[in-house]
């Protein structure tokens, strides 16, 4: 009976571990979303209403949920003190502190910290077309990501059930 | 009665390690008209008691760096959003001071697209005197009705401050005198010292203001758009400027202007005034001086007779 009731725990354990992994990989595929979102947000705002960057920030920030949003809250908190070296540096250290969250690869955290390297000091047309660029890139990590998502839950599934299967071989 | 400055917004737009030399006691809030920044050189405070360094900043010299920073601050991190102020040449803080810029022109067309790299600041200190144009509102009506009026001075002579007190007064209205629909053009930014199209400065409760317009279309659109009692422009001096002023007053408003002159017979020596139609545009000339420190003005009528 003790036998069964450890059987059990086991495999119940292995499809935790197994779910907890899907909805980590969830998770990153829909912040890959929000990110491309909240720069279509960004690039509306500076393009229709020339809006400096601290108060579509904030106008971004209303309109995202989750991280993102508070992501920029953050940056737009910073930019008002008025006591940083530069944007660039602001925008990377917020999203640094929130990579664990975000759950993104190395790549694409990349890309992400350098969305703020050119922001700020270049004209509309330059500032809209380095923006373009980032949102294609994230648009092409989700892309990549919604090809390979469902091989890889597959994929989660059966390894956490097979190495479950294997504890039990071993323990009983 | 002196409407002081809100000297924080400067302050928050120099770099870090520079604000604890600006902090100190008395050091922007007395006398200082103007701060002086460029690269390689100290910074400089102007006012009516002349030229001065900072105390303790005597040695240092504003870096490259330094000028980025105070841009970006300034910019607040968004050339962008003001490319059409830095192609005037100028850029407006909170508070309503206005940071005069030099550098490198970028010109397309033959036109002045942007200036690129910033390399020269001029912060001039917004500062509101209330009340200052309370003698003044009195000779500007006949029989209640407020007349066109030109106000003169030199450059640094008060105009602005005179213009933006008299807007002020006619719109909150005084004892006994119920207040106006102003409309403002504020093609700088000097009058109302508008942020992000809010002003900055005291411009009254019934003052309406087209921030950044040109001053003759400007001009048109508020009396098409919002029906203003009284026009107030600062420093009209062209052809289509004196234009929009005679269509505004055959809509029934009053025009109160600026212009730069010093006296009543440079007047006469302008284009403006050799133009006989314009010189039946003004009721009033007020003319301002500055004799020892001390501001002063005098008021003629439409045929140049003195009043007061």
């Amino acid at each position: 009976m003790l036998k069964l009731f450890g059987i059990l725990l086991v495999l119940s354990a292995s499809w935790g571990y197994a779910g907890a992994l899907v909805a980590q990989l969830n998770r990153r595929k829909k912040h890959l979303f929000d990110c491309g979102e909240m720069l279509e947000l960004l690039m509306g705002e500076i393009r229709y209403g020339k809006t400096p960057l601290r108060e579509a920030f904030l106008q971004t920030a209303s309109r995202l949920e989750g991280c993102f949003g508070e992501i920029l809250n953050e940056i737009a908190e910073k930019i008002a003190k008025n006591n940083y070296r530069s944007l660039e540096l602001v925008w990377k250290e917020c999203f640094e502190s929130r990579q664990k969250e975000l759950g993104f690869t190395k790549e694409e955290m990349e890309v992400v910290k350098n969305i703020g390297k050119n922001l700020g000091y270049l004209d509309i047309q330059t500032q809209m077309a380095h923006l373009t660029m980032y949102q294609k890139q994230m648009e092409g990590f989700l892309e990549q990501e919604e090809k390979t998502s469902k091989e890889k839950k597959k994929l989660y599934r059966s390894l956490s059930m097979v190495a479950g299967v294997m504890v039990i071989l071993l323990l009983v | 009665m002196d409407g002081g400055k809100d000297v924080e917004q400067i302050i928050q737009i120099f770099p870090m390690h520079l604000r604890k030399y600006l902090e100190g006691e008395g050091i922007l809030e007395k006398n200082v008209e103007e701060i002086r920044i460029r690269i390689g050189q100290p910074v400089l405070l102007l006012g009516a008691s002349g030229e001065r360094t900072v105390p303790g900043m005597e040695d240092y010299r504003i870096s490259e760096e330094d000028l980025r920073q105070m841009v970006s601050y300034i910019s607040q991190c968004s050339i962008y959003a003001f490319d059409d102020e830095i192609s005037k040449g100028f850029l407006t803080l909170k508070g309503g001071h206005r940071v005069g810029i030099a550098g490198q022109a970028v010109t397309r067309e033959g036109k002045v697209h942007t200036i690129r790299p910033i390399t020269f600041l001029n912060i001039r200190i917004a500062h509101q005197i209330y009340g200052c144009a309370g003698d003044l509102a009195d000779w500007l009506q006949t029989d209640g009705i407020f007349q066109n009026t030109l106000i003169l001075s030199a450059p640094g002579g008060g105009k602005t401050t005179m213009l933006r007190d008299l807007v002020r007064i006619l719109s909150d209205g005084r004892k006994g005198v119920p207040g106006l629909k102003v409309g403002l053009v504020d093609e700088r930014s000097e009058i109302a010292g508008c942020r992000n199209g809010v002003p900055q400065n005291k411009v009254g409760k019934r003052t309406d203001v087209l921030d950044c317009c040109p001053k003759a279309e400007g001009m048109m659109m508020l009396v098409r758009s919002m029906s203003p009692q009284i026009l107030a422009v600062d420093e009209i001096g062209s052809r289509e400027d004196f234009e929009a002023v005679t269509y505004a007053l055959n809509c029934g408003c009053a025009v109160f202007g600026t212009m730069h002159c010093s006296s009543i017979r440079e007047l006469m020596d302008k284009p403006f005034w050799k133009e006989p139609g314009n010189r039946y545009l003004f009721s009033r000339y007020v003319v301002l001086e500055i004799e020892e420190g001390v501001r002063r003005f005098q008021v003629y009528n439409g045929k140049l007779e003195k009043l007061c």
